[in-house]
């Protein structure tokens, strides 16, 4: 079987498929993964994933070249981690890299990039915007010395009501807007969800916004002078601003205002 | 005798800074930012105490050499600071 190349925040990940399920697995990715698709091949892979029959093998396995299940939506939740974490790796030391979503004006490229550590609704919020803006990525954010934004409009792992596992889901299946062609930093805003929260914007100061941005990011220490680039790209945007709210629709308005007045 | 340990970046503000480590970031108030610049190059605890009571004066309460090894001891458990050997330079 061919070797599938996919692509985000600027660089690529070759993906072979094994097992006696390879076929189901080769073509439920590429659906999921269609936006960041990029060619099929001969070669080496950088990540090997094997789908087999329930019963078939012992339990699942995973390592950071090779993952084996015989569930698909495990397996499938877990290449994207390791597909991810690749990519991220290949552009330590050359991007800014921020744990964020990231949605974009279709026209401007303006774009609004929420940082926020894992399972505290970075995924939610980018499928409630992205209906109306473009997807650029709901985890990954890789900033260009010059504000430019670099997609990676990977799957959403989202769960389906009571579902053991959470599914991949294509951005299509959403209804999520595509990326434009160039998108840019407008605004950077950090997350916090509160039970109680109304709906609330505050401005950082710079250093507070640098303190709580760093710790989610990618080896920051790895970038050239990566404090101060982070600082001049607050710098040449606006503010950073923490949102906190316990419902992502209390800030859909505050959105729409940043990505539509730039 | 002590010594800073080099940041991978550092950001200085009117009145804190910003050490970015390898893993992680510390964020220093003005008596750790002073500390931070007179420890550039290996100096002896005596000579480091001497140096923060003439920017910041004597503690109102307690003395100044525990105050500093108090600091001191903070900073090289974040990796800030390291002790090392050998002989400096005594004011």
């Amino acid at each position: 079987m061919n070797v599938v190349t996919v692509g985000g925040v600027g660089a690529t990940v070759r993906v072979r498929f094994g097992g006696s399920r390879a076929e189901e697995l080769d073509a439920e990715f590429r659906r999921i993964w269609s936006r960041c698709l990029l060619s099929e091949e001969a070669g080496a892979a950088d990540v090997r994933a094997d789908l087999f029959e329930p019963g078939q093998i012992r339990p699942s396995h995973s390592d950071e070249a090779r993952i084996t299940d015989s569930e698909a939506a495990p397996l499938l939740q877990r290449l994207t981690q390791a597909i991810t974490a690749k990519l991220v790796a290949r552009q330590v030391g050359k991007l800014l890299l921020l744990h964020a979503g990231a949605v974009s004006n279709p026209t401007t490229g303006a774009s609004l990039v929420f940082v926020a550590p894992g399972g505290t609704g970075k995924t939610t919020l980018t499928c409630l915007l992205g209906t109306r803006y473009g997807y650029l990525t709901d985890e990954s954010v890789g900033i260009t010395a010059d504000g430019r934004i670099l997609p990676y409009p990977k799957p959403l792992s989202i769960r389906d009501g009571s579902a053991r596992h959470k599914r991949e889901t294509s951005p299509d299946e959403l209804g999520l807007l595509p990326a434009p062609p160039d998108p840019w930093v407008r605004q950077i805003v950090l997350l916090r969800r509160s039970r109680l929260a109304s709906g609330r914007a505050s401005e950082l100061s710079l250093i507070n916004a640098i303190a709580s941005i760093t710790p989610e990011s990618s080896s920051l220490s790895k970038l050239d002078k990566g404090l101060h680039r982070l600082a001049g790209l607050i710098d040449a945007t606006s503010p950073v601003q923490r949102w906190t709210y316990s419902e992502a629709e209390q800030m859909v308005t505050t959105a729409r205002s940043l990505l539509e007045d730039a | 005798m002590l010594q800073r340990n080099e940041p991978a970046d550092a950001l200085f503000f009117e009145t804190e800074a910003l050490l970015l480590y390898e893993t992680q970031l510390v964020r220093l108030a003005p008596i750790g930012m002073a500390i931070f610049n007179c420890t550039a190059h290996p100096i002896h605890a005596a000579d480091l105490t001497t140096a923060l009571i003439a920017e910041f004066g004597e503690p109102e309460d307690g003395s100044a050499a525990k105050a500093t090894s108090e600091a001191v001891a903070s900073l090289v458990g974040l990796g800030v600071l390291r002790e090392v050997t050998g002989e400096g330079p005594r004011d």
